[in-house]
């Protein structure tokens, strides 16, 4: 694994709040409204966690949101 | 032993890191042994935990590649967008990393915000930073070609791995400091006890050297191997000392008994070349220091017949042969004699003997024995010898077997207890005997036989007078018959 | 006698020289091995007298082995100052006659020499019967007499008497009684010898009056007329 001499680090575009918005929404479209209440808390608490600054702990809650949804309805 | 002092001051035992000193050459094969061994154990525990996770990371994306290609078959540049897009989405781990790029290099889909410039090959792998929201991370990326000069880089933040690596490291190195520092310890313990070991037993060897020979290894009593080495040093030094002793007394009593006859000889010639009157006297003279002079010498054939009998190369004469007609002639020799001195001569005899064995010098351990019963029987003493087979007695050296018990016993005045022990020893005559002729060497020869046939010679009281026994092994079976006595030398 | 000496310490070789001449020999004396084999084998001598051991790379029993290779039967006695008994046995093994050890007395070497030198002459015939004075034994009946009475002897009695009847007029020692009767190649420490001799004389000399074996003294016994 040749490391390259002076690299400029490349910026990654999930870790920020517009992902988060934009998992949030992912959430929101998937049934029309009507989610479980796992997922439901779990989306509010990641979404609060992102407004509040602390965006991978929020990723992690929506992901799982996302995930559980999936999981639940084939 | 002359110079004791320049011998021990050859030998400083101090200098910390005197690289010949074994101990230190102890100490460090122990440190090296131990170092080289726990550097080999956690080399291998660095291997089981980083080496694994660095393959698995590389695993997972060399997988993770093959799944998008064949999407990227199926559905080209969008199916792949979403795909990617799903799987950002679900990244519950969040470590995944993705980048489509078309040909003019412009982002399609993924997390990155642009292709990093280093990473211009493809199929390789690459470690690059990237930034996250609040740190800096390490990921690990390998960058594929699709058609149509589409490019896909996948890769995974290893900050994780990191993470763990450099604990593991850590750990590592702070193990090997203290396996360091254990084994330092351990070489500097290993060679305080090698030294205090080998210090004991050469300041024993030295203080014998200084002609110190009371000097024993200390023995701890806990019976391992130290006191095994100390406890056979100590029983050579005893037998040195026994040794010592012995030519000590020899050479004492050889000068002694040699100077004794030589000085009277000498004597008698000076008193003789100064005062003799005539030719008679002088003769007379010459004859008596002749007389001394041949008990000097008989003194010296003595002695080296005892020393070439104890050097055990006359075993090579040995022969099968009838012991009984070769004692009776040595019964017959001293019968007269006995009889001269109205002394009276009991023999009991068996029929047959065989034995293996000097014929001459048997016969000569024997006659020596006669010879002292003889010398030391008061008038109308009766002098017994007697011959008899054990069938399964113990033998000298442990073994049981049939042995030859040869008896010869007297009524004389006998000895003491101590005198009994040191009897076969040379030049040892007892103080009664000391008026009697004798060159105290008669037991010692007879000893000297007796020993190269593998018995033993024990003294023993008859109250009155000594039993002197010669008990020695026979031969166990009967090959040879017995009709034709096998002569010894002639 | 003519007599051939070979020994190299001068001090013995001159004290044997001179006894042997005063007792009316002639000799001829080597120092060494080399001249020693030269003599014995260019003349003629009745007896030779070797040292085991000699300076200059012949040895005695190297030069007793040439000899006897040779075919020359004079009679060898051997001196030396090794006295254990294989040293005596590789001695007459090589074809030595006799073994004296040193250091010895000179009567012992003439009594061992006058025996040799006897023997020699008397091995061509061989006897049944010896006579000394009006004692007479018989060899073959081991009958003894004396003045015409017999004498009951043990056997080993007769054994000695026969060695001093055999080596009549010469001085036998105790050494070579106790060699050639009993076979015993050690000293005893008690007069031993002395003791058989005065029981043999008990039963041969005291009955008659005029002895016959006589004490010589320093040196042994001799049966003499």
């Amino acid at each position: 694994m040749p490391l390259m001499p002076s690299p400029e680090p490349v910026v990654i575009t999930s870790d920020s709040v517009a992902f988060c918005f934009r998992l949030s929404r992912v959430i929101e479209t998937y049934n029309k409204g009507t989610l479980p209440y796992t997922v439901r808390q779990l989306q509010e608490e990641g979404t609060d966690l992102c407004r509040q600054g602390l965006v991978r702990s929020g990723l992690i809650r929506l992901r799982r949101a996302i995930i559980t949804l999936k999981g639940t309805t084939p | 032993m002359s110079k004791p002092a320049t011998i021990a001051s050859s030998r400083p035992h101090s200098g910390f890191l005197r690289l010949r000193s074994v101990s230190l050459r102890f100490a460090l094969v122990y440190g090296t042994l131990f170092i080289s061994s726990a550097v080999l154990f956690l080399s291998f525990i660095w291997w089981g935990t980083v080496g694994l996770l660095e393959h698995r990371v590389e695993q997972a994306i060399t997988t993770d590649s093959r799944a998008l290609m064949n999407i990227w078959a199926e559905g080209g540049p969008t199916g792949l967008s979403m795909i990617i897009d799903d799987r950002l989405e679900q990244d519950i781990d969040d470590n995944a990393l993705y980048l489509l790029v078309n040909k003019d290099n412009k982002w399609v889909a993924g997390n990155l915000a642009e292709w990093p410039q280093q990473i211009a090959c493809n199929n390789h792998w690459f470690t690059m930073p990237v930034q996250r929201s609040y740190t800096q991370d390490m990921a690990k990326v390998r960058a594929y070609a699709l058609p149509d000069g589409y490019r896909l880089l996948i890769g995974r933040d290893i900050s994780g791995r990191t993470l763990l690596r450099k604990i593991v490291t850590d750990t590592l190195l702070w193990a090997c400091l203290m396996v360091t520092l254990l084994a330092i310890g351990g070489g500097w313990l290993v060679r305080r006890l090698f030294r205090h070991v080998i210090h004991s037993i050469s300041r024993t060897t030295q203080a014998i050297t200084r002609g110190d020979m009371s000097r024993r290894m200390p023995v701890q009593g806990s019976d391992d191997e130290l006191d095994e080495i100390a406890l056979t040093i100590n029983e050579m030094l005893e037998r040195i000392s026994r040794l010592m002793d012995g030519v000590r007394q020899v050479s004492n009593a050889i000068a002694h008994d040699l100077r004794t006859p030589i000085t009277r000889a000498r004597t008698q010639l000076e008193d003789a070349a100064l005062h003799a009157k005539n030719e008679d006297e002088l003769r007379a003279v010459i004859e008596q220091a002749v007389g001394n002079l041949d008990n000097v010498t008989s003194i010296c054939e003595a002695l080296l017949r005892i020393a070439q009998i104890e050097s055990g190369a006359r075993r090579s004469a040995f022969v099968l042969f009838d012991l009984i007609p070769a004692l009776r002639d040595v019964c017959e020799l001293y019968e007269a004699v006995a009889d001269e001195l109205g002394l009276t001569f009991v023999q009991h005899l068996p029929d047959h003997l065989r034995f293996f064995g000097d014929r001459a010098m048997f016969q000569q351990a024997v006659a020596n024995l006669m010879d002292n019963a003889i010398k030391f029987s008061p008038p109308n003493g009766t002098i017994t010898l007697s011959a008899k087979v054990l069938s399964t007695a113990r033998r000298a050296d442990g073994s049981f077997g049939k042995q030859l018990s040869l008896s010869v016993a007297d009524e004389g005045i006998g000895m003491s207890d101590a005198d009994m022990a040191r009897a076969s020893e040379r030049f040892f005559r007892a103080e009664q005997a000391r008026n009697t002729p004798g060159s105290g060497l008669g037991l010692a020869l007879v000893q000297a036989i007796v020993q190269l046939h593998d018995g033993q010679l024990q003294l023993a009281s008859n109250s009155p007078g000594l039993i002197a026994r010669i008990e020695v092994p026979l031969p166990d079976t009967e090959i040879v018959p017995l009709t034709q006595p096998i002569a010894g030398i002639h | 006698m003519r007599i051939l000496l070979v020994e190299d310490d001068q001090t013995v070789r001159t004290f044997i020289a001179k006894g042997l001449s005063e007792s009316g020999h002639l000799v001829e004396q080597a120092e060494n091995g080399k001249d020693g084999l030269s003599l014995a084998t260019n003349e003629n001598f009745d007896i030779i007298i070797l040292d085991r051991m000699l300076p200059g790379g012949v040895d005695g029993i190297h030069i007793l082995e040439t000899l006897r290779r040779q075919g020359n039967v004079t009679p060898v006695l051997l001196l030396s100052a090794l006295a254990e008994v294989d040293e005596k046995v590789a001695g007459l093994k090589a074809g030595g006659d006799d073994y004296v050890t040193k250091p010895f007395s000179f009567s012992e070497l003439q009594a061992r020499l006058e025996a040799l030198v006897r023997r020699n002459r008397n091995e061509a015939q061989p006897q049944t019967r010896l006579m000394v004075g009006d004692l007479e034994i018989d060899l073959l009946a081991r009958g003894v007499k004396r003045a015409g009475q017999k004498i009951d002897l043990q056997p080993r009695e007769f054994r000695l008497l026969e060695f001093l009847m055999r080596h009549a007029g010469q001085v036998v020692t105790r050494t070579m009684l106790l060699e050639g009767v009993w076979d015993y190649h050690f000293d005893p420490q008690t007069n031993v010898i002395d003791v058989h001799v005065s029981r043999l004389r008990q039963k041969i000399d005291k009955p008659f009056g005029r002895p016959l074996v006589h004490t010589i003294r320093n040196a042994g016994y001799m049966l003499q007329e």
